[in-house]
């Protein structure tokens, strides 16, 4: 992984830790002080309302007690006291102007006499309304409401009172319907929804309690009423701080990485530009030089870098040249070594015939016809080296194709063939993907082949196998000749050195070169059996 | 009140009437709000605009106003009189006559009973309601010797053109609130100038009345109801009949008057009230009641307060009996047409009986809308020609008749109204109604 990468990483991390520490602490506290908010407002709610139940009571406490102190209310019962029925709606004179939805005057025996409201009902004991006595504190009772479309029974917040022309023998009974308006009224003064219901009673709700609720129950006697609190309201202004709270952590994360990036970039530039520079001294290019940049240990780096590869591109340039001397010495040597052989029986046979011919010898013609051919050959000779000269000279760059070592290799020695007496056996490793130049693999193969069958004069068998090792691709032509002596093993690839009678010493040279043109090498080693052993090892392409 | 008046009234009516002035009426709104005149306040109100064919007296003699009725071999025929004019200026022929009663078959179920002997009502109507014969000849489908009575009822005093306000009286009408004496009323010319109607709320009228600024009310008080003929009864659909049922056993007739009618009234427990013979105690329900619909639409007249309160209690004891009633308000007008078409289960239906049996069973035949037990309890009824026979089998039939028909009675009541001692010739007519036409005052 890259250091930028690494250090953007660290930064972001870094960045990250606070924020999934923060966040969801952060979002707790919110939910826990959105509950409390949720709570406080049931609580509110319920508060609102006993205050509303305890306004109600004290107005219907109120007004009851006027209606029965009226003086219409008093003739109406005394009118019954005295037997005569009084109308059935006459209370609604006396409710008139006063905030009462319920006034009932009954007797002694209960039985409603007059009604402001459900005049239908008189002559009857209205169960509710009869078990309010008088004088006790208002309560919360069933009564009958009435309309066209039916009778209903609804909660009523009810008070009786006596009525003092009478002593007492007719009761007066008033009170308010809480019915749909007040819950609606309730429910707008809460701002929570209301419901109001009880056994055989018709419910009534108004408000809206939307998302989570939290309940608050008031029993009212025969009715119970439920407050809830809906958490709508409060959800959206916690979502919209959980949104700040994340935007703020990811703004937060955003800088900490752009900041990261730039701080990385700062402190990663002149090492990646260090470390494409050894990759370029180590490709070769001994010129490179890092730009000076950074501070403190970084351009000590850099300036140390750049002097190790000013001095290594003057020791090799050295060094290139010394070995290029070396290189012209043994082919001057090996030139002059195998243009001197054919040479003296050239020089040797000529003489004869000059000698025979400045003697008049009869036997010119006769030692013509044995020189000439001999002479002809040694020039052949002569034309041959000078070509494997100039191969090794003009060899061309390699041409890199993808290739199956294993399956060339095959497919090569079955159009090579061998030398009568010289057995070739093939031991196929595993299919090795190479990168390679195949007229050069042929010439290389072609020279250790040859190398091996002339090492084995008197026959023999040659062994030609591939395999695998590790990252590189081996092939490797082993003989059961004689072997290369250990002391000549580290010169026998220089051009011009051989270790056979005969032989110009290109052979093995050129195949050295083929191999530093795969980017491999060629390696000279003994066979397990004494013969010599020839291995190339060249990059092996990675699936 | 009245009867304490009557002796000095008649001492007094012995004395020459004097013309002039006006006669003030002082009406509650529920009363300027019956615009057919079906209640016994609406029609002395209407009479003295729209008088009717006939009168009938408290003796039960048939006194001509407009017209007289002769019988024929197949029926009877109705003659106009002479002179008779609608306050339009309009002559009264059998034409008028004859549209005056189509339009009242249609909406009234008194008038439908009236005529309901006559031989192909509406065709006989319609052809002469094209005609200008002297005399609207009515044949009859079978005997009925109350046709004069029934006639003289006041939904078939002829009224020209929809409006209602345009009929052959002592008055014509001079705007809303104002009429003026007619000089060629057939039967001469009432004695104020015209008259001057006032509504008032009730407390208003009262002392109105106690001022002396008005001399009649209309629409509160009145007399103990032994005379009271304006009938009340529940209708009720066949598939209603168990919801009947459950109600007819939680009804206190007598409370139901006094806590809910109140006025001159009176419990009417059988088909015809006390006043025409009828019963004047409930038979005990006999039976457990069958379990009906849990739901039902009880039709009744808003603008009539009785009808309203009657209407909302027995709802309160429907309910007790697990019953679910809709009160479904209607202008009198509508609730006679939307219950012929059908609309609700039950209704309250509130009719002014002609004084005579027969005439009334008749009306009370026609609400139960059976029309072929109507045509043969009626031709029964007809064949009988002494009076007295008639009446004695009309009672006896509407006992029996009660326990089938889909009617049942409920109250019945009397004129609402009350007079300022002072006004001389106040007469009471058969139906318990009062007639002002030859009212006076010193």
């Amino acid at each position: 992984m890259r250091l930028r990468t690494i250090l953007l990483s660290a930064f972001a991390l870094l960045a990250l830790v606070p924020l999934t520490v923060t966040v969801p602490l952060a979002s707790r506290r919110i939910e826990e002080t959105f509950a409390r908010e949720l709570a406080t407002r049931a609580d509110t709610a319920a508060a609102l309302t006993s205050a509303e139940l305890d306004r109600l009571r004290a107005e219907v406490d109120q007004s009851v007690s006027a209606c029965a102190a009226d003086p219409l209310t008093e003739a109406v019962a005394l009118q019954l006291e005295s037997g005569v029925a009084p109308a059935a709606d006459a209370m609604r004179g006396v409710a008139e102007g006063r905030p009462l939805t319920v006034l009932t005057l009954r007797d002694a025996s209960g039985v409603t006499r007059s009604s402001a409201f459900l005049p239908a009902r008189v002559g009857d004991v209205e169960p509710g309304l009869s078990a309010v006595r008088a004088g006790e504190a208002s309560a919360v009772v069933p009564v009958e409401v009435q309309n066209a479309e039916g009778v209903q029974l609804r909660p009523a917040l009810v008070a009786a009172r006596p009525v003092e022309a009478t002593r007492g023998a007719t009761i007066l009974v008033g009170g308010q319907v809480l019915d749909e308006a007040w819950v609606d009224r309730l429910a707008r003064l809460t701002a929570a929804r209301v419901e109001l219901q009880g056994g055989g009673l018709a419910p009534a709700a108004a408000g809206t309690a939307e998302g989570r609720t939290v309940r608050r129950v008031l029993p009212l006697g025969a009715a119970e009423l439920t407050l809830a609190v809906g958490s709508a309201a409060v959800d959206e202004t916690r979502a919209t701080l959980l949104r700040a709270l994340v935007t703020a952590g990811a703004l937060g994360l955003g800088l900490a990485l752009a900041a990261g990036f730039l701080f990385a970039r700062g402190i990663t530039r002149p090492v990646e530009a260090l470390t494409e520079g050894v990759r370029s001294v180590a490709g070769g290019a001994l010129d490179t030089r890092v730009p000076a940049a950074g501070s403190g240990e970084v351009r000590v780096l850099v300036d140390a870098f750049n002097r190790m590869a000013e001095d290594l591109g003057h020791a090799t340039r050295a060094l290139r040249a010394a070995e290029q001397a070396a290189a012209w010495e043994g082919v001057a040597r090996s030139l002059a070594h195998e243009l001197r052989n054919p040479l003296t029986p050239l020089q040797m046979s000529l003489e004869t015939l000059l000698a025979a011919r400045e003697a008049r010898d009869g036997r010119f013609e006769a030692l013509f016809v044995e020189s000439a051919p001999a002479m002809l050959e040694e020039v052949e000779r002569l034309r041959r080296t000078i070509d494997a000269f100039a191969r090794f000279a003009r060899l061309p760059a390699a041409q890199l194709e993808p290739l199956d070592l294993t399956a060339w290799t095959e497919q090569a020695l079955g159009l090579a063939g061998a030398r009568p007496g010289v057995a070739l056996r093939w031991e196929p490793g595993p299919p090795l993907p190479v990168r390679a130049d195949r007229d050069q693999l042929a010439q290389l193969l072609h020279n250790l082949l040859r190398n091996a069958e002339e090492a084995m004069p008197s026959g023999g068998q040659v062994t030609v196998r591939t395999r695998d090792d590790g990252d590189r691709a081996v092939l490797e032509v082993e003989d059961t000749g004689p072997g290369i002596p250990a002391q000549a093993r580290a010169r026998v690839l220089e051009p011009g050195v051989t270790t056979k009678a005969s032989g110009t010493g290109l052979g093995l040279a050129l195949g050295a070169r083929i191999a530093q043109g795969h980017g491999g090498t060629l390696e000279v080693d003994r066979a397990a059996r004494g013969g010599a052993l020839l291995r190339l090892r060249i990059p092996r392409l990675t699936p | 009140m009245v009867l304490a008046a009557t002796a000095p009234l008649e001492s007094r009516a012995a004395a020459r009437a004097r013309d002039g002035g006006t006669l003030r009426l002082a009406v509650l709104p529920e009363v300027r709000a019956d615009r057919w005149a079906e209640t016994p306040e609406g029609v002395v109100l209407r009479q003295l605009v729209a008088a009717p064919l006939c009168r009938i007296d408290g003796s039960g003699r048939v006194q001509p106003v407009l017209a007289s009725v002769q019988r024929t071999a197949d029926g009877a025929s109705v003659t106009p009189r002479p002179g008779a004019r609608f306050s339009s200026g309009a002559p009264l022929g059998t034409a008028e006559l004859a549209q005056s009663w189509a339009r009242a078959v249609e909406r009234s179920p008194v008038a439908r009973a009236a005529l309901g002997p006559v031989r192909e009502l509406a065709a006989t109507l319609e052809q002469q309601s094209r005609g200008k014969s002297a005399s609207l000849l009515l044949p009859l489908a079978h005997p009925w010797p109350d046709l004069e009575v029934s006639l003289c009822h006041p939904e078939l005093s002829p009224v020209l053109g929809d409006g209602g306000s345009d009929g052959v009286g002592p008055y014509a009408p001079d705007g809303v609130e104002r009429g003026r004496a007619v000089l060629a009323f057939p039967e001469g010319r009432p004695h104020p100038d015209g008259f001057l109607v006032s509504t008032l709320s009730r407390r208003a009228a009262q002392r109105a009345l106690e001022a002396r600024s008005a001399q009649v009310l209309l629409g509160d008080g009145g007399e103990p109801a032994a005379a009271a003929l304006f009938a009340t009864y529940l209708v009720s659909r066949p598939q209603s009949r168990p919801t009947v049922a459950l109600l007819e056993p939680r009804l206190d007739r007598p409370a139901l008057v006094r806590s809910f009618v109140g006025g001159p009234a009176a419990a009417m427990p059988g088909l015809l009230p006390p006043a025409l013979g009828g019963p004047e105690r409930t038979a005990s329900a006999s039976g457990s009641p069958a379990r009906g619909s849990q739901t039902a639409l009880l039709l009744y007249a808003a603008d009539r307060p009785s009808q309203r309160a009657v209407a909302q209690r027995l709802q309160i004891l429907l309910r007790d009996a697990g019953v679910s009633l809709t009160l479904g308000a209607r202008t009198p007008e509508t609730l006679d047409r939307d219950w012929r078409a059908g609309q609700g289960d039950l209704a309250l239906r509130s009719v002014l009986l002609p004084p005579v049996p027969a005439a009334a069973l008749a009306v009370v035949l026609e609400l139960a809308g059976d029309a072929g037990t109507s045509r043969r309890e009626l031709a029964a009824l007809g064949a009988l020609a002494e009076e007295r026979d008639r009446a004695a089998r009309t009672r006896e039939r509407a006992l029996q008749l009660a326990s089938t028909l889909p009617v049942l009675p409920l109250y019945v009541e009397g004129l609402r109204a009350r007079l300022d001692p002072a006004l001389v010739d106040v007469r009471r007519d058969a139906f318990g109604l009062w007639t002002l036409d030859d009212a006076w005052w010193p």
